[in-house]
């Protein structure tokens, strides 16, 4: 068969492009996504902490208190009253990336938290006017039982869903009960799992939910963004799809584009008088800094939909040059490590992960990422209450060779050397290539570049870094099919509790299946029973000392950062602007609740 | 002719055929599952080997390929694209919104690449070696090396830098807000353009220099006629040709560029569903896709190819 010259060139171009264009694109690593937040529950504490200092408990939150002080706190739960005549307009946000699940309890990812928040109401939130206080939206008053077995919540009889239903206690305790429903995967949600017990409809409007034991921690954590209430009419179709979903909060759906926006409206039935302040807004998901930032020039765009954006720190600090834009960041609650497989034949030799522990040059990392608003890479979050302040961290080794450290890099490098000598590699090369995985979101493929050339630098090791999407890294790394990676978590709450649990527990990020030594369990425990601060402190300091030795841990922490929103200054709340929260995964609801524009 | 056109139609069929099983195998061969992607989009690595075992079941992962296949193929031959694995919505759903965006673009963007670049060619061809011809040249060798997304991120620039204004995000309909629309869709067709441009203005370029070398060009010289006449009665009309006929070309770089272009300017169209599928390894959605790109452009170009044997008898008796 012979056909023109030109139709056969014309058609096998045509082939070979859609083929290059499929190729190029499967090839390609995803431009931006989602930081990676795992967390699974850990051991159940078996007693009553205290409030911790990270976050000054309010009278709302003072969980531990006498039954009678309760009850006259529960008259007195803050609530946020609506600011008059602020009502009207619609502004553009942008978003990092479109929601995961639909099922923001079974989700762990603020793409989900952040589309679902507005959309429903929580028990209590943080106040967006002063986000380190906990202020109620959902309940009317709470009160705590005189021995700290239960929680008795009242609700709002005035709330309702889409559909016109009430909103009732009912929806409530199955909320409860779903956020710990065993067997089922709560990355978030799950973290009350050690404090809850069950949850149990009293009458129309009043539910107890039943306490393992009693702690601060357990309303700070009601507080996320992810333990929202859904309708128990829904259980028996699901809550997976777009379709099912069905608030009761200030905003409703008007469309949603998978990968580029959502479109939101105000919910005119809402139960609050006067809020939401916005008639709407509209979320892009946009990956590209370029485009963003000119958004944000332009004022197409006004602020983040949440404090996590595809844009850097420079792209920030030139943003923050303009008169007419402000830039939040949030605490320094976010942590990107190296995670090495415990279970891997090389990589489960304890010596290999203290010599990488020793090598890093943490110091090096604080000068060329965050423009100084990072925080040094040590276990826990440095200079907090509980924690080693920075100054006392260049003590440890693995922290040498800044100004000021008793320690040259040189000591750590030599120490790093001996451990690997121990392990049977003289010279450290001798363990030959290894392959490091890490995604191409928040800024890893630059960490991990120096991390790569730090190791070459300081132990002569080789480093294959493999950069992919997180579609292709994370099956890798919950499979356990890797020999060392480069990941991050954003906390939820500033508690150690929180934080330990998800990097430094047996069952942490379920990647690393660290076996630590029995105590250490214990102290952990320990630590989150103890009633008295100092007491917790200086257990905390046992648990933090052990894990700057650099010993058998399978998570580095090589920084800690803040994130951060770029926000327009005609976005006003009752508090002037806007006020950024502490961590990424609190307050994404209030804040679009209680947010307006004054042109 | 006859011939020719069943002979053209029975290789567009095959063709698809090839497409559809490489899409098939390439999305199953680069790292990534559904399954895990779906298990752990929360970020929750608990789950047991039963538990991905159950979610590869009610995808439809678990069967053998060849069964995967088949049953994409007759679902498809049924008008049915199947549902996409990551939100369980129908593909033809998620495809039908965002096909008339990206062909608006694509189409709008052909328009404006013609329009400047057939021009442009001409002028090259007639003041060949001229100075105006040097730096015609130049700059469409420099508009095709320029990658596209280079073009577009500038294209933002200078529309935020200089005018301090931007497109509005995202995409009205044209019957309901055209100003908005045109707004939404001209930058991004515009960027496209002058890459596509380029191409043309080289091809439009070569072809009047190769007709106007021709003996019937002389001889309409010789016989006195206006330049003009010869010009566009004799050399252009056979120019326009090759010219046409890089229109099934240009479509699937349109479209190829829609991809990156549709990013930069926050447009919900093709391009950007095919990159959001692809992170989420929605194999039914990549494939949708990726087969209304394939059969738009073996479609034009099998139109291109008839309309081109049509006009050019040579070409069907070739």
């Amino acid at each position: 068969m012979r056909f023109s010259p030109w139709l056969k060139t014309n058609t096998l171009l045509s082939i070979l492009l859609a083929l290059v264009l499929v190729i190029g694109i499967a090839c390609t690593s995803e431009p931006e996504a989602a930081p990676p937040e795992t967390q699974p529950p850990t051991a159940a504490p078996t007693a009553m902490p205290e409030p911790t200092e990270a976050m000054e408990p309010t009278k709302a939150m003072m969980a531990t208190e006498p039954a009678a002080e309760s009850e006259s706190m529960a008259e007195d739960a803050p609530v946020l009253e609506a600011v008059p005549g602020k009502q009207g307009g619609t502004v553009n946000m942008v978003n990092y990336g479109d929601v995961e699940l639909f099922d923001v309890h079974a989700a762990g990812t603020l793409q989900s938290s952040q589309f679902r928040s507005p959309l429903h109401n929580q028990l209590v939130y943080f106040d967006p006017t002063n986000t380190s206080e906990l202020v109620a939206d959902l309940a009317k008053s709470w009160t705590l039982a005189d021995d700290g077995s239960k929680y008795t919540f009242v609700i709002h009889d005035n709330a309702s869903w889409w559909d016109g239903a009430p909103l009732t206690a009912t929806d409530v305790a199955f909320s409860i009960n779903r956020w710990i429903e065993p067997g089922e995967p709560r990355p978030r949600t799950g973290l009350l799992r050690p404090y809850i017990d069950r949850a149990e409809v009293v009458n129309e409007t009043t539910v107890d939910v039943h306490l393992k034991y009693a702690s601060a921690a357990i309303l700070q954590l009601m507080g996320v963004d992810f333990m929202l209430i859904l309708p128990e009419a829904q259980k028996e179709q699901g809550f997976e799809r777009f379709e099912d979903v069905m608030g009761s909060g200030p905003f409703k759906v008007k469309e949603w584009q998978r990968g580029s926006f959502y479109e939101f409206e105000r919910n005119p039935d809402y139960f609050k008088e006067g809020v939401p302040y916005l008639d709407g807004y509209k979320s892009f998901t946009m990956v590209d800094a370029g485009t963003i930032v000119a958004g944000y020039k332009t004022e197409r765009l006004m602020m983040s939909s949440t404090t996590v954006m595809n844009i850097s720190a420079e792209d920030v600090a030139e943003l923050e040059q303009e008169p007419f834009l402000a830039a939040y960041y949030t605490k320094t609650a976010t942590l990107g490590d190296i995670i090495m497989n415990t279970n891997d034949p090389v990589w489960s030799n304890p010596k290999l992960r203290k010599a990488l522990w020793l090598a890093l040059d943490r110091w090096e990392f604080q000068e060329t990422f965050g423009d100084g608003k990072n925080a040094v890479g040590a276990p826990f979050i440095p200079d907090q209450w509980y924690s080693y302040s920075t100054e006392e961290l260049k003590q440890f080794p693995g922290f040498g060779g800044c100004e000021g450290c008793p320690r040259t890099k040189q000591d750590d490098i030599d120490d790093a050397v001996a451990v690997m000598k121990e392990a049977g590699y003289d010279p450290p090369s001798a363990i030959g290539e290894i392959t490091l995985s890490s995604f191409t979101a928040a800024g890893f493929p630059d960490y991990m570049a120096l991390f790569k050339e730090q190791m070459k630098r300081n132990l002569g090791l080789d480093i294959k870094l493999v950069i992919k999407d997180l579609a292709a890294v994370n099956p890798e790394h919950i499979s356990g099919s890797y020999a060392i990676g480069g990941s991050g978590y954003g906390i939820n709450i500033l508690d150690p509790d929180d934080f330990v649990n998800a990097q430094f527990m047996p069952t942490d990020r379920a990647w690393s299946r660290w076996q630590p030594p029995p105590e250490y369990v214990e102290w952990f425990q320990q630590q989150s029973a103890e009633l008295d601060l100092e007491k917790r402190k200086e257990i905390l300091r046992k648990i933090e000392d052990y894990l700057l030795t650099g010993e058998g841990h399978g998570n580095i922490i090589f920084q800690w950062r803040p994130f951060y929103n770029v926000v327009n200054n005609k976005m006003k709340t009752a508090a002037g602007g806007y006020v950024v929260p502490d961590t990424i995964q609190t307050a994404v609801g209030s804040i679009v609740e209680h947010i307006w524009i004054e042109e | 002719m006859r011939q020719y056109i069943v002979k053209r139609i029975l290789l567009y069929f095959p063709t698809l055929a090839l497409i559809t099983v490489l899409v098939f195998l390439l999305m199953r061969v680069i790292p990534g599952d559904p399954a895990i992607q779906l298990l752990a989009a929360g970020g929750d690595a608990s789950y047991t080997e039963e538990d991905l075992a159950k979610k590869r079941a009610e995808l439809g992962i678990d069967r053998p390929l060849p069964v995967q296949y088949v049953d994409w193929i007759w679902g498809m031959l049924r008008g049915d694209m199947g549902k996409a694995l990551y939100y369980q919505r129908p593909v033809s759903e998620e495809l039908s919104p965002r096909i008339p965006i990206t062909f608006e673009i694509a189409i709008l963007a052909m328009i404006i690449s013609i329009v400047l670049a057939v021009p442009l060619g001409i002028a090259s061809a007639i003041a060949q070696d001229s100075l105006f011809d040097y730096i015609g040249r130049g700059f469409t060798i420099f508009g095709i090396s320029v990658p596209i997304f280079v073009t577009g991120i500038v294209s933002i620039y200078i529309l935020a830098r200089v005018f301090n204004w931007l497109p509005p995000f995202g995409y009205a309909k044209l019957w309901d807000a055209p100003w908005e629309n045109l707004q939404q869709i001209f930058f991004p067709a515009l960027t496209l353009a002058i890459f596509q441009m380029n191409f043309t203005a080289r091809v439009t370029r070569s072809a009047m220099l190769e007709v106007l070398r021709e003996d019937y060009i002389r001889t309409a010289k010789s016989k006195g006629l206006h330049e003009r006449v010869v010009l566009v009665r004799h050399a252009l009309k056979n120019a326009l040709l090759p010219i046409f006929g890089v229109a099934g070309w240009s479509l699937a770089i349109l479209l190829g560029g829609s991809v990156i272009i549709e990013q930069i300017f926050v447009v919900p169209g093709l391009g950007r569903l095919l990159i959001e599928s692809i992170g989420q390894r929605d194999y039914n959605l990549v494939q949708g896709v990726v087969i209304v790109f394939s059969v738009s452009v073996l479609t034009v170009n099998l139109l291109v190819d008839l309309a081109l044997a049509w006009i050019d008898p040579r070409i069907r008796y070739a």
